[in-house]
């Protein structure tokens, strides 16, 4: 009987796995190009022999048993029985082979895993396929056909097995295989890392063809964990994990965004969508603290790198999520939660060439209405508001609109927004290797244009990377990473920031005037507010740069010691990363007209237009240096498997800025501040610099990969804190018990692919606290806050100390918990991950509020004594089923928290409806309402009514019944705009070629507050405070409150529940229909794959909050609305 | 195996080099001094106590202790949005949880933790020459006086306050009692005369003024005796506490450093003149500026357009009730009763009121053309102001506020300009806040320096504290003659009156004099005299011309009602103070 033999059958099984792990594609690819190929480890690798009248097989295995190398052939194909003497004295295996088959027909290659494949040599192949061809010699029957992977590409490198025996092949670069003598009753097994085993019964079939499908069960998936990757299956803790390739089916601009959704326990809210200026809010697992703080973003390795939003989604290879104590590894910052981001990297093969080419147009998603003209006059007539009152005659005037100059009647979003904003992307990536280089290259241009109407606020965005691996050396395997990129953000002047978050011109539209035209009858602009917001959107204002350039680069050795200790290794890396802002602001001002009717002039009020010209010029430089040296051990004995490393880890900042000013300037031409007025310049600098030391180590074992324990310690020096608090030790410990592995399982419940209890614990930091704090410092007022003095006024030098020190600063600690069970069944029908935690946060820094008194005059130092809790319920539960040529795949998945403030020195003074301890972090302290007084019967029938009330105000509830409305009749409602529920629905459908992807996100347990006549100037009210307003018509039927003026009848802007809104949502995030062209197709044209799709993102809203965007997050309702976008692309593989 | 003999070093030393490096967590702050550097250099500790001098009251923009806006709390002035919760303050809502804009307990003892610092560390600075000694010695002596202004502005507002004269450290016990007024004001007077020895008449160096001087810290102790001796907090009538009074006014008078200016309206825009005793200088940094804000925000701004309005919000607009006491220039008093000072009530010669040769027929104290605002004035550019609001012959009588009021646009369409109501900006109440505010500044000079003061303590209200002080005192002729010294800078005729007539003549001298200077809070409520001033709406005036005969009809309306209640006399200690201690509160606050 002729046998597909592998040595290795031998082998302990953690290297069967390690075996079957390998990426067997390139073997059979680079056995059909090269004879031999030598490599660095059959090269280095130098071996002595003495054997005497032994058989080539003997020799062989002799050979293995020295060496990495293992052999594998086919019995039927070459004979190793010949007898023969090896003598060989420091020879390469190479020289070896070429000895012993100096006189045989047989041929040999050799590939960079240490595989021999031994085969018959060019004479004996050409005779053997002959005797095919002539069917001579085929007694039992021959089983071929093509394996191809779900989008029907051909798949190189899938094992086939004869089941129950070890006869078995490849296939090969076309996705080909044969096997000869292949019993009747016999049933093939085709398995492929990543793909599902599939069992397939000859029966009298003599071509089987397979479609591979991946493998939902994911228990040969790899991902990536803190310093380090470890198999799914092994995981013991929270880790949340998404692909790349699934990010990419959403068309954002921004990575974070992409997150919404897809994963358990991490909140992702977008709060406003500015190009290249996008908010995008993480929490992951909810708040834990006051103290806030986001998630630790980790890029390759590599913590406090920017720019984890502007990542080319197309050079993801994945992202992990540590939400519990996995993140311990992190120490004094994992508090929060850690983000692993892990780049592509190259792979062993012919050079692939893709790009991916996205065309799209965005639009809003909401932008509240705003009233027009006679609206607007409505309105503010029937508040009363001085110069703004009209008679019924001239309201009928705006109706009609007939005469633009003076009553217009027009859409200002018209002159101002405009239907579609374009956007575009194109990255372009090469990708390949063998087994000495691997490389990933790729560059990304992205172009997004603001929603503004000939506006010239928009973003451009270029990046390169360069992921290179070399195996340097036979132990030595170096990777060099290399990341540029380069943000443009252009902006007009007037553009602006609110809470940090980029508005654009929101605010702006917020108070247009519509009762005056922006531009008169003739085309000129008009005057509203000393100000045309449709001028100023096209530059006209000036324009601000905003150049971003990045450098991340990062070199990293890992060398395994083998002649030291098998399965030792050290590992360094080193990084730099560099960043420069560069902020250009150049304001001018532009012709503006006033018109008289009287005499039909119109009038230039553009009178200084050399003084308004300004430049400010801005300069910011910033430099990071990580360093980190590892030393690790991984080794097998028996079932027993451990892995462990010790590491130092240590990081440094340096930023330094400078900005200078000029006013008054000649001419426009030249934006340089030499052309500017040297009278009026100004200039200020400063720098900052902060730094890190760390030690950790991580010890894992697994016994038969059925019991998990895993241990970590970390002990982080941080600059924040005294010398004598700095160092805090975090440990990590968690557990796992794969219960389908136990043998009561096994064979009992076949339908069990995976059962899996795990628990974790761990300690984890947070010094998200302002510096030096334990430091008595002494600062310079800026140039904002200085003093004058002189008879000839000039500024002097004011200094501050910076509030009182608190010399015993330390860490907020948190307390981690979580317990999980992760089920897969019946091959993927169901598969499921139950989580809860639990985290008690201690040591959390807040100021002593309830017993310093203001009069000590002391600006409290935040001092580590808060306690806050939260806890919650993940669930994660996945469907996927294949019908035919048809499979679908569902994910569902739902995350609870609740979250509670335990201690936070609170005044015991406070009442217990605005008591903050024993209730969540977040939440408001509002005066309570109750509708707004619809009728005078309803008035006069309120006995408690706060000073000033009218009909048709706002109804305030006297809370604690003192018969005043004052301040202690506020109420704390322990809501926010971070929900306490999210859930998320990912729908996956293929059918051949087709693809049809969507995902449904959505969150409960959220409010928003929006009450535009907070403003402190004037607002155009928006339509629903104009339509639902209490009039004495609509008397009964109105629920807004009467028409005022905000800023002078400030009764009803009163910070109250009335204006909350329940920012409960489900939206379609992303959907995507995606078509792959048929292979003959498009060999044609030397592709190897192309794809096309429609996909878009934000496209369908079910909500509450109707007027806005419901996870907009701003009091006055402005912001750069969430962009809904439709978007077509290519993805085309040479 | 060479490599492996290069390598493994490398690596171990790349772990020893960069690991071990012991400096990497030496790092300080970049943008900051340690505060033991301050006490080591009379520069620094110089930089402090400039930092110290923010403690008194500004202008602009980031402080918001604002001393024209306390006229909004006062019958002087509205603010048109309600700014520092003026509102409610004048619906009795002021309380401890509300403690409106007028709330400066934080702020104060901010800045007396500031002093106390300094006084408790400036005895290590080391000094060699006997300059730098004359430097910590004045220094010393600012500091005393600024912590004296502190003490006497919380105790005007609160009566008797916490007394911290020693810095607290973050392990001390933090209990205190309030002390009481008396105690409070000695106090103030101790750090007084701390400071008099140690401070000098005046700085030889340009540079220096608006530094505190000895007439300054003397001129506090004055304002603080007065009001001490005042009716609110000398309920007895203690004579001698009037007399102390005096004598501390008399003080600053026989310094013979000050004088009254010739140009009142002038004194207000000139940076350095003999009448200033205290002042703070506007701070033109960053739109903190004179004209930036308080120009443009409160008041007119620049540039006026066709219609004669052009920039500024005219948030702090003056009330009639003040302008409807400023007298004549003979002497008596408007009436509106009296047709011919109806007809033409700023004396500007309005509706043909005027004489052969042009010039009004009568004319209104000058002290009311340098601070108010109003229609008809002359502002930026020589350009009249325009504060009428249409041409309708129906409105005459009517007031924004009555339900059938109307504006007719009909003569200039509504957005056309020349009509007086194409800004949305235009003053309710047809008056903005004036006083030293500089018209001939223009928006183009806005970024270069300016050099307009905002006084705080100005001769003329020494004198007047020493007129008032003698007159109660028993000394009646010395208060007409220091009374009438004032009077006779803006020619109007001498006071002759005596008794209670004369009290009457010396508060309204008072209140014309210091109009809008923030003076009129404190002495509203010193004297107790709440009840006959507060006891009216806060008004404002409404002109409409009539399109046939070109005439205007001036409606003085009700703007805002108010209420004064009892408890107001003082401030409420604020509950975010009472959250964290117990401290006695003010009468009626419970």
């Amino acid at each position: 009987m002729k046998k597909f033999c592998v040595f290795g059958n031998r082998l302990n099984p953690v290297l069967k796995k390690i075996l079957r792990v390998m990426k067997l594609t390139t073997v059979i690819m680079l056995i059909s190009m090269l004879h031999v190929s030598a490599t660095v480890y059959s090269q280095a690798t130098k071996l002595t022999l003495n054997m005497e009248d032994a058989t080539i097989k003997e020799v062989l295995l002799e050979i293995e048993s020295m060496s990495k190398f293992r052999f594998i052939y086919q019995n039927e194909e070459v004979d190793l029985n010949k007898k023969v003497d090896a003598k060989f004295d420091n020879e390469v295996v190479e020289n070896i082979l070429n000895k012993l088959f100096e006189e045989e027909d047989i041929n040999y290659s050799i590939t960079a895993t240490h595989l021999i494949l031994i085969k018959p040599g060019q004479e004996l192949e050409n005779e053997r396929y002959r005797r095919l061809v002539e069917n001579e010699m085929v007694q039992q029957k021959t089983v071929s056909g093509t394996v191809t992977d779900q989008s029907g590409q051909p798949l190189p490198g899938v094992t086939v097995v004869v089941k129950g025996t070890i006869q078995g092949t490849v296939t090969n670069a076309d996705g080909e295989y044969s096997l000869a003598n292949i019993p009747d009753n016999a049933t093939l097994v085709f398995s492929f890392v990543g793909m599902r085993t599939q069992e397939i019964e000859v029966g009298n079939q003599r071509t089987i063809d397979l479609q591979m499908q991946v493998d939902a069960i994911g228990i040969e998936e790899v991902v990536a964990i803190g310093y380090g990757t470890q198999k799914k299956a092994t995981v013991t803790g929270s880790i949340a994990t998404v692909q790349g390739e699934e990010l990419q089916k959403m068309p954002a601009t921004n990575l974070a965004s992409t997150l919404a959704g897809r994963m358990t326990g991490v909140v992702v809210n977008t709060r406003g969508s500015a190009p290249g200026a996008e908010s995008v809010q993480i929490n992951i697992r909810g708040k834990n603290s006051w103290q806030g703080g986001g998630p630790l973003i980790i890029i390759d390795g590599i913590a406090n790198r920017s720019g984890f939003e502007r990542l080319n989604p197309n050079d993801i290879e994945s992202i992990s999520i540590l939400k519990d104590a996995s993140a311990a590894i992190y120490g004094s910052r994992a508090a929060n939660g850690v983000i692993l981001v892990t780049t592509k990297r190259g792979k062993e093969g012919k050079p692939t060439i893709e790009y991916i080419g996205d065309f799209g147009v965005t639009q809003p998603t909401r932008i509240p209405e705003l009233t027009n003209s006679w609206q607007y006059a409505t309105y503010y007539t029937e508040a009363k508001r001085n110069g703004y009152m009209w008679s019924d005659e001239e309201i009928e005037k705006f109706r009609q609109g007939s005469d633009h100059n003076l009553y217009p009647n027009y859409e200002p979003y018209d002159l101002l927004i405009q239907d579609f904003a374009p956007q575009t992307t194109h990255t372009v990536s090469l990708r390949g290797g063998n087994d000495a280089v691997k490389y990933y290259v790729s560059g990304q241009y992205l172009y997004q244009e603001s929603f503004f109407k000939e506006g010239i606020d928009d973003f451009n965005n270029y990046s390169v990377r360069s992921n290179i691996d070399a195996h340097v050396h036979d132990n030595l395997t170096l990777s060099f990473n290399l990341l540029g990129r380069r943000e443009d953000k252009r902006r007009a002047v007037g553009s602006d920031f609110v809470d940090n978050i980029d508005v654009g011109f929101f605010q702006h539209f917020l108070h247009t005037d519509p009762t005056k035209p922006l531009y008169y009858s003739n085309g000129y602009p008009a005057i509203q507010y000393d100000y045309n917001v449709a001028e100023a959107i096209k530059g006209k204002a000036g324009e601000n740069n905003n150049r971003t350039t990045t450098l991340n680069s990062q070199v990293t050795a890992k060398w395994d010691l083998p002649f030291i200790l098998e399965g030792l290794f050290l590992e360094g890396t080193a990084a730099y990363d560099f960043a420069n802002t560069r902020q250009k602001q150049f304001s001018k001002s532009y012709d503006y007209y006033s018109y008289s009717n009287a005499t039909g002039e119109y009038t230039n009020l553009n009178t200084t237009p050399i003084m308004d010209r300004g430049l400010y010029d801005y300069y910011y430089n910033s430099y990071k240096y990580t360093l980190n040296g590892k030393l690790g051990y991984t080794y097998s004995f028996g079932e027993h498997n451990i892995n462990t490393f010790v590491a130092y880890e240590q990081y440094s900042v340096n930023t330094e800025w400078i900005q200078a000013t000029r006013n008054t300037f000649l001419s426009d031409q030249i934006p340089f501040l030499f052309a500017g007025d040297a009278n009026t310049q100004k200039n200020d600098g400063s720098g900052y610099e902060f730094a890190y030391r760390n030690y950790f180590g991580r010890f894992a074992y697994t016994y038969k990969e059925k019991y998990l324990f895993e241990f970590s310690l970390r002990r982080d020096e941080s600059l924040k804190f005294p010398p004598d608090k700095r160092i805090g030790w975090f440990p990590g410990i968690s557990a796992g018990w794969r219960i389908s592995e136990e043998d009561f399982i096994k064979g009992n419940y076949d339908f069990v692919d995976n059962l899996k209890l795990r628990a974790s614990y761990g300690q984890m930091g947070s010094d998200n606290v302002g510096d030096y704090q334990y430091l008595a410092t002494a600062a310079l007022y800026g140039s904002f806050d200085s003093y004058v003095l002189g008879s000839n006024p000039s500024v002097v030098s004011t200094m501050y100390f910076s509030g009182t020190p608190n010399p015993n600063i330390t860490w907020e600690v948190a307390n981690s918990y979580n317990v999980a069970l992760d089920g897969m069944f019946w091959q993927g029908l169901l598969g499921f991950e139950l989580e809860y935690f639990y985290s008690k946060r201690n040591n959390i820094l807040a100021t002593r509020n309830a017993s310093v008194p203001i009069y000590t005059g002391m600006t409290l130092p935040s001092e580590n004594i808060g306690k806050a809790q939260n806890q919650g319920v993940e669930l994660l539960l996945t469907h996927y089923r294949k019908l035919g040529d048809f499979s679908y795949n569902i994910n569902g998945n739902v995350s609870f928290t609740a979250n509670k403030i335990i201690y936070m020195d609170e005044s015991p003074n406070v009442p217990d409806y605005q008591r903050r301890e024993g209730h969540p972090i977040d939440s408001w302290l509002l005066y309570k309402t109750d509708g707004i007084f619809n009728t005078q019967e309803e008035f006069d029938a309120t006995e408690v009514k706060r000073a000033g009330a009218q009909v048709g105000d706002i109804k305030f509830v006297d809370v604690n019944g003192d018969k005043v409305i004052d301040d202690l009749d506020r109420v704390r409602l322990y809501d926010s705009t971070l929900p306490k529920v999210i859930y998320g629905l990912n729908l996956d459908f293929r059918y051949k070629g087709f693809e049809f992807n969507m995902l449904w996100q959505g969150q409960g347990g959220a409010k928003t507050y929006i009450n535009p006549t907070t403003r402190n100037g004037d607002i155009n009210p928006p339509l629903w405070l104009y339509k639902d307003r209490w009039t004495p018509e609509n008397a009964e039927k109105a629920s807004m409150p009467r028409a005022f003026y905000h800023r002078s009848d400030t009764y009803n802007t009163i910070h109250s529940d009335f204006w909350l809104r329940d920012a409960s949502f489900l939206r379609l995030k992303s959907a995507e229909l995606g078509y792959s062209l048929p292979k003959d197709f498009i060999s044609k044209a030397s592709l190897s794959s192309a794809r096309i799709y429609l996909n878009g993102s934000n496209l369908l809203l079910l909500d509450k909050v109707k007027d806005y965007d419901p996870e907009v997050v701003n009091d006055l309702g402005i912001f750069y609305p969430v962009t809904r976008t439709f978007n077509v692309g290519v993805q085309l593989t040479f | 195996m060479k490599n492996k003999n290069i390598i493994f070093p490398l690596v171990i030393l790349m772990l020893t080099v960069f690991g071990c490096s012991d400096d990497l967590l030496d790092k300080k702050p970049l943008d900051k001094f340690s505060e033991a550097a301050v006490w080591e250099d009379l520069n620094l500790a110089e930089a402090y106590v400039n930092s110290l001098y923010k403690v008194l009251p500004k202008l602009g923009w980031y402080e918001w202790i604002r001393g024209y806006q306390l006229s909004c709390f006062s019958d002087e002035a509205v603010h048109k949005y309600g700014y520092h919760n003026t509102n409610d303050y004048w619906r009795g809502m002021m309380g401890p949880s509300l403690p409106t804009g007028i709330d400066v307990w934080r702020h104060h003892y901010r800045f007396i933790k500031g002093c106390n610092d300094f006084l408790a560390n400036i005895e290590n600075v080391p000094v060699v020459t006997e300059t730098e000694q004359e430097m910590k010695n004045r220094m010393i002596g600012e500091v005393y006086t600024l912590r004296a202004w502190s003490y006497m502005d919380l105790a005007a507002r609160f009566s008797g306050v916490v007394l911290v004269t020693d810095p607290f450290s973050l392990d001390d016990d933090f209990s205190r009692e309030r002390s009481s007024f008396d105690e409070t004001v000695d106090q103030v007077v101790s750090d007084i005369e701390k400071a008099v020895p140690l401070l000098s008449l005046s700085y030889t160096s340009d540079n220096d003024w608006g530094r505190i001087t000895k007439g300054a810290a003397l001129a506090i102790k004055s304002r603080m005796l007065l009001y001490a001796a005042s009716p609110l907090f000398n309920p007895s009538g203690d004579k001698t506490k009037w007399q102390a009074a005096a004598t501390a006014a008399k003080a600053v008078i026989d310094l013979n450093k000050y004088e009254l200016e010739q140009d009142y309206k002038q004194m207000f825009l000139t940076n350095k003149n003999s009448e200033i005793i205290l002042h703070r200088m506007n701070d033109n940094i960053n739109d903190d500026g004179y004209f930036g804000y308080f120009q443009t925000v409160e008041g007119l701004g620049a540039g006026i357009d066709g219609n004669g309005y052009a920039g500024g919000w005219s948030s702090t607009m003056v009330t009639q009730n003040l302008v409807d006491a400023f007298e004549w220039t003979d002497g008596t008093s408007f009436d509106w009763n009296n047709p011919v000072d109806a007809a033409d009530p700023y004396g500007i010669g309005e509706n043909g009121q005027v004489d052969a040769n042009g010039d009004p027929l009568k004319k209104r104290d000058p002290r009311f053309y340098a601070s108010v605002t109003f229609d008809g004035t002359t502002w930026i550019a020589d350009s009249t102001v325009q504060f009428w609001i249409s041409e309708q012959s129906n409105n005459y009588t009517k007031s924004p506020f009555d339900a059938d009021f109307q504006v007719d646009n009909s003569v200039y369409g509504r957005n056309s300009i020349g009509n007086p109501g194409f800004r949305q900006d235009c003053p309710d109440m047809s008056y903005i806040y004036r006083k030293a505010m500089d018209p001939t500044y223009d928006k183009a000079a806005e970024q270069y320096p300016f050099s307009v003061p905002w006084i705080i303590i100005r001769y003329a209200e020494i004198l007047l504290n020493y007129a008032e002080a003698s007159f109660e005192a028993g000394e009646e002729s010395i208060a007409q003659t220091y009374l009438n010294m004032v009077r006779e800078r803006v020619s109007m005729p001498p006071v002759e009156a005596s008794g209670d007539e004369l009290r009457e003549k010396i508060r309204h001298e008072r209140r014309i004099e210091l109009c809008l200077e923030a003076h009129r809070y404190f002495d509203v409520r010193r004297w107790k005299i709440a009840d006959e001033v507060y006891n009216t709406p806060a008004k404002g005036i409404r002109i409409v011309k009539d399109k046939n005969s070109d005439t205007k009809v001036y409606n003085v309306f009700n703007y805002q009602e108010r209420t004064f209640p009892e408890k107001y006399y003082l401030q409420p200690i604020p509950q975010y103070e009472l959250d964290k201690v117990r401290l006695g509160q003010n009468p009626g606050y419970n």
